[in-house]
């Protein structure tokens, strides 16, 4: 059986903080959970698939995040305790759902992940999703650990059921892809089945339910607030008449600078893990023993503000700082250096500061991320530069092949979220009369572009869409999709065809091409491109990273011929493959990273790529 | 097998995407969990899933458990995957006291990024380390057929180099939870060949 399994109370374990979030809800008797993954939250998403079978657990990868938490809602509305994880942004997708679902409540206990990712290491942006309690009116968990993130999922299904509504647990980059030690709890076993009694004039939000409702979610605030206040996930420690107010992950960082600058014994700390609603007894109690407040928080002042209201309720005038000037940002993630820096400063203290080393070395090559060697994703771009240039507006989505933005492909001119491509390729083109290119992936599509792609027949907008089929999620990991075929895992999911959906929904001109036969897909496009109306190219070829989880790859690498090569790098300056490298003036080829696509081979002027024959 | 020296004891390892950085970093996580440390694992990485800077933060304590990032400056051990990597980890992280295991076989940045001299990194790291052992790993792995294997042989160097206060029976219990039958054996002698390097591997002091 999976460790993450094992009913062994007390048992220490190094998890992932997103596998010690799946232990914690398997301990709270999760029975249902639903998920589109995206980065940093997809290992919960990966680890309830993995498990699906022997955890009695429902997991399904859902179209895109709204339907995720509409199929997790139901079933805790059926009272059967449910969890659905997203990113960050994804909770923007699921929005519409949220903020009513917040008037009609749950019955069973409902956990939504959002996982935030403070510095965009894999996003769009850095927006800070506890805005969502305060839009919302939900409560939000934010653990500073490992071991936390375990026990407050696990305790977040208490709370949902205690206050009949979801919870949102909400994490940062941080928790979700750092390690830690966590102590095991007990397996509560799951209820898989519950009931929905009807009661429609409770679960149809019409405007005089919805009334009645939301009278109901403001009484819930109150009650969830008093819940806050006397909850042990807010806590000070330290002494002093300094204060500090942290959460997340900020307080380790705050932790480890008063060990470092010996400050424990002078500033006080008050940790919110609780932080909405905010405990409002604490806090004010907090206030009235500092003479000075430094509010430690990543990206938005969401408590610095709520502490300055409660300061002004109790006529409190200590200065109270955060985000600023000379303090911390609302930009990006922190890092104990920084946060110690800034400490050190605030309360005027000697920041012991360990300068690092200066590298005399002057060039340390950066290595900016790449497509793979031998992904098909490079292959369509090339074909469509070689046959339009610059000429067209390429507009592009969210996945590996928002790579394609780099030199020498650079193919994309905008790229927003999932889904838009198309949307923003329908109003480029009408507002510039020039011809638009738009670039998305066979998961986005099913995600978020199928209502663009039909407002763009609809409304009949000159423009050429291009279906980047690898046949899965890969950006994230491999995620199966609605189009992946899921015999190769043994499954027997429907695979629902993007061919027959584009033509099903009266696309005219509709052409399938194998990016790897160059020429070929050159034509093709340009086919497309030429038809007026909206054209779709679907550009079909397995991802190659994802082939090879399931089969071994014919070893085939190709070399340069030096005899044959005269240096016109075309293979370097239109492909930028990362199996080339320069040695002092010559292009080579990397035979570990080839994994023999051809591309190359297809766009040397002088053939001087060659098959290394087996044994050669 | 060491005392733990300090608390935290901090070790990073550097190297590039589709290295196998992160799952050699669980192991060692794990080995640290099963002597029953405190350890906390971080990996930072970008968007790509390959061919990026990978770095792991790993941090060992007896108590209560800390930030899981390392402090600029503050490594105590540096494992390095890759020469350019080490040396962008040193600049971080290094200090007078750090020890360097280092893979010195160079990974070529792609879209024509020229790599620098190897023989100029080698000699910033041994200048910038208090001590420095070179472990061919992935030679060595290319010669056992695959260059999968270069984690596992370094780490069978760090258990060699005796620089953390867990020994070679905890991370070889680690590699049999984590590898069935056949793939077992093979990763124990890549383990076994990582430890032979590192005792030929004296340690240039500088």
């Amino acid at each position: 059986m999976n460790e993450l399994l094992q009913d062994s109370p007390d048992k220490k374990m190094l998890l992932l903080g997103n596998e010690a979030i799946v232990r914690g809800a398997i301990e709270a008797g999760v029975a249902l959970v639903a998920a589109y993954p995206g980065t940093p939250s997809s290992e919960i998403a990966d680890t309830f698939f993995q498990l699906q079978k022997e955890s009695g657990v429902y997991f399904e990868y859902s179209t895109n995040e709204k339907v995720a938490m509409e199929v997790a809602a139901a079933a805790a509305l059926a009272g059967v305790r449910s969890l659905c994880s997203m990113k960050h942004v994804g909770v923007n997708v699921a929005a519409d759902f949220l903020m009513s679902l917040a008037y009609l409540g749950v019955r069973g206990g409902m956990v939504i992940v959002s996982a935030d990712d403070p510095s965009m290491f894999s996003s769009q942006n850095e927006q800070d999703n506890r805005m969502y309690g305060k839009f919302s009116g939900l409560p939000i968990l934010e653990p500073s650990s490992i071991a936390e993130a375990m026990e407050m999922t696990r305790y977040a299904f208490d709370l949902s059921e205690e206050l009949q509504e979801p919870v949102i647990l909400r994490t940062t980059t941080r928790i979700n892809h750092s390690t830690g030690v966590v102590s095991l709890g007990p397996i509560n076993k799951n209820r898989a089945t519950g009931t929905f009694p009807k009661d429609p004039f409770r679960y149809t939000v019409i405007p005089s339910v919805a009334m009645k409702l939301h009278k109901a979610l403001l009484a819930n605030y109150e009650k969830a607030a008093a819940l806050s206040d006397t909850s042990p996930l807010n806590f000070t420690c330290g002494d002093g008449v300094w204060g500090i107010i942290t959460s997340g992950v900020s307080y380790n960082y705050v932790s480890d600078a008063l060990e470092e600058l010996g400050l424990t014994s002078r500033v006080r700390v008050l940790r919110i893990g609780f932080s909405h609603p905010l405990p409002d007894k604490k806090i004010k109690d907090f206030l009235g023993k500092c003479e000075k407040i430094l509010v430690v928080e990543e990206l938005e002042p969401y408590l610095e503000e709520g502490v300055k209201v409660k300061a002004q309720e109790i006529g409190s005038i200590i200065p109270i700082r955060g985000k600023g000037e000379g303090i911390f940002s609302r930009a990006y993630e922190f890092d104990p250096a920084m946060v110690r820096g800034v400490i050190a400063s605030y309360f005027g203290v000697e920041n012991k500061n360990k300068k690092p080393i200066a590298i005399e070395m002057a060039n340390i090559p950066q290595r900016p991320p790449n497509l793979c060697s031998g992904c098909p994703h490079r292959a369509t771009y090339a074909a469509i530069r070689e046959a339009f240039g610059d000429e067209p507006i390429y507009t592009n989505d969210i996945g590996c092949y928002t790579l394609g933005v780099l030199p020498p492909l650079s193919m994309s001119d905008v790229s927003v979220c999932m889904g838009a491509s198309i949307g923003l390729g329908s109003g480029l083109g009408k507002a510039t009369g020039r011809k638009v290119i738009s670039f998305i992936g066979d998961s986005t599509f099913f995600h978020g572009g199928i209502p663009g792609l039909i407002n763009a027949l609809h409304n009949d907008h000159d423009q050429t869409v291009v279906i980047m089929d690898n046949g899965t999620t890969s950006m994230t990991g491999f995620q199966p999709d609605p189009g992946t075929d899921m015999t190769k895992m043994g499954l027997t999911n429907a695979s629902v065809s993007i061919e027959a959906l584009v033509r099903g929904i009266g696309v005219k001109h509709v052409t399938v091409a194998k990016p790897f036969k160059f020429k070929k897909t050159i034509e093709q496009i340009k086919e497309a491109v030429a038809f007026k109306g909206l054209s779709v190219v679907i550009s079909q070829e397995i991802c190659p990273m994802y082939e090879k989880t399931f089969k071994k790859p014919e070893k085939r690498t190709y070399y340069i011929d030096h005899d044959k090569c005269k240096n016109h790098r075309v293979c370097l300056n239109t492909l930028a493959c990362p199996a080339f490298y320069l040695d002092g003036e010559k292009v080579e080829i990397d035979e570990s990273a080839c994994i023999g696509c051809t591309l190359c081979v297809q766009v040397c002027p002088e053939n001087a790529i060659r098959l290394r024959k087996i044994g050669e | 097998m060491a005392d733990l020296s300090k608390e935290p004891f901090n070790l990073i390892v550097a190297g590039v995407g589709g290295q196998g950085n992160v799952l050699l970093s669980a192991f060692i996580g794990m080995a640290l969990v099963r002597e029953g440390f405190t350890a906390s694992v971080s990996d930072t990485f970008g968007v790509s899933q390959r061919g990026g800077s990978v770095t792991s933060h790993i941090r060992i304590s007896r108590g209560v458990a800390c930030s899981s990032l390392v402090l600029e400056g503050q490594a105590d051990v540096i494992l390095g995957m890759e020469p350019v990597e080490t040396l962008r980890a040193l600049g971080e992280f290094g200090n007078r006291a750090v020890i360097t295991i280092v893979n010195p076989r160079p990974m070529q940045p792609t879209g024509g990024v020229s790599y620098p001299d190897l023989d100029e990194v080698r000699q910033a790291i041994i200048k910038l380390s208090a001590r420095t052992m070179f472990v061919n790993a992935t030679e060595e792995a290319l010669e056992m057929g695959d260059p999968i294997y270069t984690n596992v042989i370094l780490l069978g160097a760090l258990a060699g180099a005796d620089v953390l206060p867990v020994g070679r029976e905890a991370m070889v219990e680690v590699l049999k939870a984590r590898f069935p039958g056949a793939l077992y054996d093979v990763n124990l002698s890549a383990f076994k060949k990582g430890e032979e390097l590192i005792r030929d591997a004296a340690g240039i002091f500088s």
